[in-house]
């Protein structure tokens, strides 16, 4: 191999030449080279191992779908694994090493598994390691043996944030036809994204021209015109990789991923040109045609010095025109078909005239390999009596092998989007069919392989795609013809019993390996697929799905036409997970008084998506000191608890009433002006999903909260509801518009008194009564709700005022010793009171009635959601039934929160909530368990080291059974 | 304002100081309309009174108005009556905002904005007007948003409303990717042949 002279359009800057190490060893190339194209134009041809059998593995299509040649790469900022050589470009100081190796490329210590391989069937791992006891073992070694490259855990993170792109028309590739695409839409007044994986516009119309100059200067012109159109905005480098609905396009762009919105899509991915499939075809060397015509082209390397070209359509003929041009000696072209088309023929006779051997109904039976590894010659194959067999001729000497045998169409978005393609059994190819709305296909997915017709049809998917997003335009409606001459064999795979004919380079995959899935049952397209993994590798099929289904069809005597070829799913293309993961946003709530939280010493804890105090740190005092310090303070004087993460809103209007009847389990059309009732919420199967405490502030207007994780989701869902029953209730969110404390303990009125003119008194504001009035000089909502089991007072006030109040409160109380409390703090008062938290003591499956919540259940009314299915349930036996349980006192195994509560063996519930109560000086608990389990008057809980706890079920609530002390204030005491 | 990231291509400015109410319900529309504000017609529309207070009715029937001036004694007083509950009325109801407002602008505006929200807000800069508009009740980075781009001279300021509970969230987090827009560290710009 050699760099060639210079070529027109080449991609490459001779001006810049670039020092780049590979495995170890210093290499030179130029600005614009990709690792492969300078490792080629270098002499190498080696480039990877495989991923099975590390065999040798060279170039093959050098279209950003080369997976054999995977390497990692070592740059200042660190090492990134997996970077495909064939679009890796080169840079100054790049170290560039094989991944899948051990002990380097040329000297791989696997590779006796090559020798191996009849062990080492498709299934293998499946019924070899399928034991329970070995399997963890089995799975280091294959990963082992399997690696692909090492992550560098101390590589710098770069930005790869995503962005969103949008346009009229998205144009997928940027060949002949995705040009004439999008300049006819720009022209229509579109504004067009016009995306390619490759650095530079032009697709085929840069490489597979044949020497005709003509087409050359059009694709030239059209590049011009395309990159200085002002309604045409380009993005190369950049792989579309998924399609999703309404027109969303996954763009994978070189430092992050894009998201394209368009109002219609043209794909214009042309075809992948697929592998002849014949013994040893892997070899370096062996190349698809259009490989070896991108290399000449576009990086000026010659990848042979005397090739062989099999090849089934006019292109073969083309790349044998292009090979001689570039000085590569064309030993033979072997035609798989026995009478080739027109226009071969004509190329062909010309070729003949040149001195070029010309074999028809001939292909390659195998390849041999020289000392290096590498493809030295081939062994003919003859077709006769429907059938490839093995040719007596001689051998043909070629350090090169291309194949040009067929094509399949870059149909995977299309299929993504919806697209059902059927095959064409005249051109050998899968055709789409009509297209979902403002979707169009132009070019070679369309089957056209003519130059000149690729651009009409390309013109007319641009204008269609125009039209379809109103722009007006005249053109757009030609029907362009499909050309006479297949591009594609029906059977370009040749048998061979020593096998190594591969039909998936990424998985070494062999005819037979797929023969033997079919035999084994696995006979259709996905179950094949599922078992040999074959389309299932990076490349995703690009290259042997097709083979592949060729192979199901013969196995199973079917034509090809009645499988269904499978879609791959997006991502279909490789994408680095940074681009993946792009900026990552985790969006944080935080009350008013945050920074007051954190002058005070506060831990933090996430609950829900709010950041809130777990605790207030002491000095010299540990967690669970401070937690029962800031308990006691509640239960003997008086505390303050942040409680505006609590779901806020307002219901408006003379419905609001009956819409919370409907809404609620409780009765609140009845609930008195100046009141406030606590209140369950059921979905349609009579479920808890949230609770809450509904005020009502006038005759038509109420204000309830809900639990802190679901305030968004029961705003929407009540906005849902009220629409769906027609109500005319105004609702309104106001839970981050208003600050929210609760005040508690025996000596929180005193407290409170001191800053409002409202009269405490219980007469006045009595238990579960709702004020407004002023706190501190600001507008409140005051509840006198048994929150934590004392007398307390929540207040409700503009957030922006809330670090006012709060200190105003601070300060009024620091002569009764006010302290701040947090979650842990809350959590403990509130389980001494027995009440439950929702989707911590509940959970998915739990109703009312298992909870003994039966008295906020009014059977009675009219209707509300899940009153149906309640009913239906009470008339049965409880699954579940929420229990109190307490230790006696004194030293215990821990018992925490999910662990299981054992009777007879079995599995009879967990615990929901737990901890040790400094108030009652012993462990309480509540759990969720089965009936039985709650009759035995014992839980038997399985702790953390397997000990077995034996609690005693006691009732609930655990401290001040009467509610005295929430109710009056007066001194309660302990249950 | 309490923050301010004065920047080459990307401005953020705090107006969450600004005076302003919310309300919505049946009577809402007449109600602002006796108050001899200017109220836009079609859903998701606003207008600027005498460019110095903003109206803008979100979805149909719910209504932000919001002084363009830090302080404003009407709207003050407006509001104040409005969350009076000794002054409630029959179908109007009072909206409390006390939004984290950010006002975006600066040449770079739109690629920050193309980074955090999957609204073309391009489209909507080209149709930009300084006394009415378009608004968008869209997501930004988890967000619930109001979001109006206004011509502002040459350029095009984009006011975001959001929950005031994800202020600190939301600000520090658009301020940092300012900060990346404007850093050295090279962005993708798509390649010209």
């Amino acid at each position: 191999m050699k760099r060639l002279g210079p070529q027109a359009g080449e991609w490459i800057d001779r001006s810049r030449p670039i020092g780049f190490t590979f495995e170890g060893r210093r290499y030179r190339g130029f600005s614009g080279d990709t690792l492969t194209s300078a490792l080629l134009a270098s002499g190498e041809r080696t480039l990877g191992r495989s991923f099975k059998y590390h065999r040798r593995r060279g170039a093959l299509s050098v279209a950003n779908h080369d997976v054999n040649a995977v390497v990692q790469v070592r740059r200042v900022h660190g090492s990134v694994p997996n970077e495909r050589a064939d679009t890796l470009a080169i840079e100054e100081g790049l170290e560039a090493f094989a991944v899948n190796t051990q002990g380097g490329l040329e000297r791989d210590g696997r590779a006796w598994l090559d020798r191996f391989s009849a062990f080492l069937p498709v299934g293998f791992y499946y019924k070899a390691f399928h034991s329970r006891r070995w399997f963890p073992y089995w799975e280091r070694r294959i990963r082992d043996l399997a690696g692909l490259g090492s992550v560098d855990l101390k590589a710098p993170r770069r930005p790869t944030a995503k962005r969103y792109e949008f346009a009229d028309v998205a144009v997928v590739g940027a060949g002949p036809s995705g040009l004439a695409a999008a300049l006819a839409a720009a022209e229509a007044g579109a504004d067009v994204v016009l995306a390619d994986e490759h650095p530079h516009l032009g697709g085929s119309g840069t490489y597979a021209l044949g020497s005709d100059p003509a087409a050359a200067q059009r694709v030239a012109e059209m590049k011009q015109a395309a990159g200085s159109h002002a309604r045409i905005r380009r993005f190369t480098s950049t792989a579309a990789v998924g399609y999703y609905a309404d027109h969303w396009l996954a763009l994978d762009a070189p430092d992050r991923l894009l998201k394209l919105r368009a109002r219609s899509v043209v794909f214009a991915q042309g075809a992948y040109e697929q592998p002849a499939v014949f013994r040893n075809n892997d070899l370096p060397g062996i190349l698809l045609a259009s490989g070896a015509q991108r290399l000449m082209r576009r990086y000026a390397v010659a990848p042979a010095s005397r090739v062989a070209i099999v090849t089934a359509n006019v292109h073969g003929y083309r790349a044998a025109i292009d090979a001689r041009a570039a000085g590569i000696e064309v030993t033979a072209v072997l035609d798989l078909r026995e009478r080739p088309g027109t226009q071969s023929h004509l190329l062909g006779e010309m070729l003949r005239a040149q001195g070029v051997r010309l074999l028809t109904g001939a292909a390659v039976y195998a390849a041999q390999a020289d000392s290096k590894g590498c493809v030295a010659a081939l062994e003919l194959a003859e077709w006769r009596d429907g059938a490839w067999h093995p040719a007596t001729s001689d051998p043909i000497a070629a350090d090169g092998i291309w194949m040009s045998v067929g094509f399949a169409p870059a149909d995977a978005l299309l299929r993504q989007a919806g697209a059902r393609l059927h095959y064409d059994a005249r051109m050998n190819q899968f055709l789409p069919g009509a297209l979902p709305p403002g979707l169009f296909a132009c070019g070679k997915t369309n089957g056209i392989y003519d130059f000149d017709a690729r651009l009409a049809d390309g013109a007319r998917a641009g204008a269609a795609a125009a039209r379809h997003c109103g722009f007006e335009t005249h053109r757009g409606h030609e029907a362009v013809g499909v050309p006479v001459e297949p591009a594609s064999h029906p059977w370009p795979i040749v048998d061979h019993p020593k096998a190594k004919n591969f039909v998936d380079f990424d998985e070494d995959l062999q005819v037979k390996d797929l023969e033997n899935a079919i035999q084994e049952g696995f006979d259709s397209a996905e179950l094949m697929k599922r078992y040999t993994t074959v389309g299932m590798g990076p490349s995703q099929g690009k290259h042997s799905s097709l083979n592949a289904l060729r192979v199901l069809a013969r196995a199973r005597g079917l034509a090809l036409e009645s499988l269904a070829p499978t879609t791959a799913r997006p991502m279909f293309h490789p994408v680095p997970l940074s681009h993946l993961a792009g900026r990552g946003f985790t969006p944080e709530r935080r009350t008013p008084m945050d920074g007051e939280h954190e002058r005070l010493g506060a831990v933090w804890m996430p609950a829900g998506n709010w950041r809130r105090p777990e605790y207030y740190r002491r000095p010299d005092r540990s967690r669970e000191e401070c937690i029962a310090a800031e308990v006691k303070a509640v239960r003997e004087g008086v505390a303050l608890i942040d409680v505006g993460t609590l779901g806020k809103i307002e219901a408006h209007g003379a419905a609001a009433g009956p819409f919370l009847d409907r809404v609620y389990s409780g009765r609140f059309d009845t609930l008195k002006p100046g009141m406030t009732r606590y209140g369950l919420m059921l979905d349609e199967s009579g479920v808890i999903i949230d609770d809450g405490v509904i005020a009502r502030l006038a005759p038509e207007v109420f204000y309830f909260t809900t639990t802190t994780g679901n305030s968004a989701t029961i705003f929407r869902e009540l906005g849902r509801l009220a629409t769906g029953w027609g109500m005319a209730v105004g609702l309104v969110n106001l839970t981050g518009q208003l600050a929210a404390f609760n005040l508690a303990g025996p000596r929180s009125r005193q407290v409170l008194a001191k800053l409002t003119s409202l009269d405490l008194a219980d007469a006045a504001f009595p238990y579960l009564g709702v004020r407004e009035a002023q706190v501190a000089g600001v507008p409140a909502r005051l509840m006198r709700v048994g929150f934590v089991g004392e007398l307390g007072y929540e207040i409700h006030i503009p957030a922006s005022q809330g670090a006012g109040v709060w200190n105003a409160v601070r300060t009024a109380g620091a002569e009764p010793g006010i302290v701040p409390f947090g979650v842990e703090a809350q959590r403990m008062l509130r389980l001494e009171k027995g009440h439950i938290i929702v989707s911590q003591d509940t959970d998915g499956l739990t109703n009312p009635l298992e909870i003994g919540a039966g008295w906020a259940v009014k059977m009675d009314k009219p209707f509300f959601t899940g009153q149906r299915s309640l009913a239906i349930i009470a008339k049965g036996a409880r699954r579940q039934q929420l229990v109190g349980f307490a230790l006696e006192p004194g030293p215990a195994p821990a018992v925490k929160e999910c662990h299981l509560v054992i009777r007879q063996g079995r599995i009879a519930g967990r615990v929901t909530s737990v901890g040790r109560s400094p108030t009652l000086g012993r462990t309480i608990g509540l759990a969720l368990v089965a009936p039985a389990a709650a009759k035995d008057g014992v839980l038997h809980i399985r702790v953390d080291d397997h000990a077995m706890v034996h609690a005693p079920v006691v009732p609930t609530p655990f401290y001040d059974a009467a509610g005295s002390r929430q109710k009056s204030g007066a001194s309660g005491g302990a249950a | 304002m309490s923050s301010t990231a004065r920047r080459a291509s990307v401005t953020l400015a705090d107006r969450s100081a600004r005076p302003r109410f919310g309300c919505k319900g049946p009577a809402a529309e007449a109600w602002l309309r006796d108050l001899g504000l200017e109220i836009p017609v079609p859903a998701n529309s606003w207008s600027c009174e005498r460019g110095d207070v903003l109206v803008a009715r979100l979805a149909t029937s719910e209504f932000l108005v919001e002084s363009l001036s830090p302080a404003n004694a009407r709207i003050d007083e407006i509001a104040h009556s409005l969350l009076d509950p000794a002054q409630r009325r029959t179908a109007l109801y009072p909206v409390l905002r006390q939004d984290r407002v950010l006002e975006l602008g600066g040449a770079r505006a739109n690629d920050l904005l193309v980074e955090t929200c999957n609204v073309d807000f391009r489209a909507l800069e080209r149709g930009a007007q300084a006394a009415q508009g378009p608004l968008v009740l869209t997501s930004m980075i988890g967000v619930g948003v109001t979001v109006i781009p206004r011509r502002d001279g040459p350029g095009v300021t984009y006011t975001i409303w959001c929950d005031p509970s994800f202020g600190h969230y939301f600000e520090s987090t658009l301020e940092a990717i300012a900060d990346e827009l404007t850093s050295p560290v090279p962005l993708f710009e798509e390649k010209q042949e």
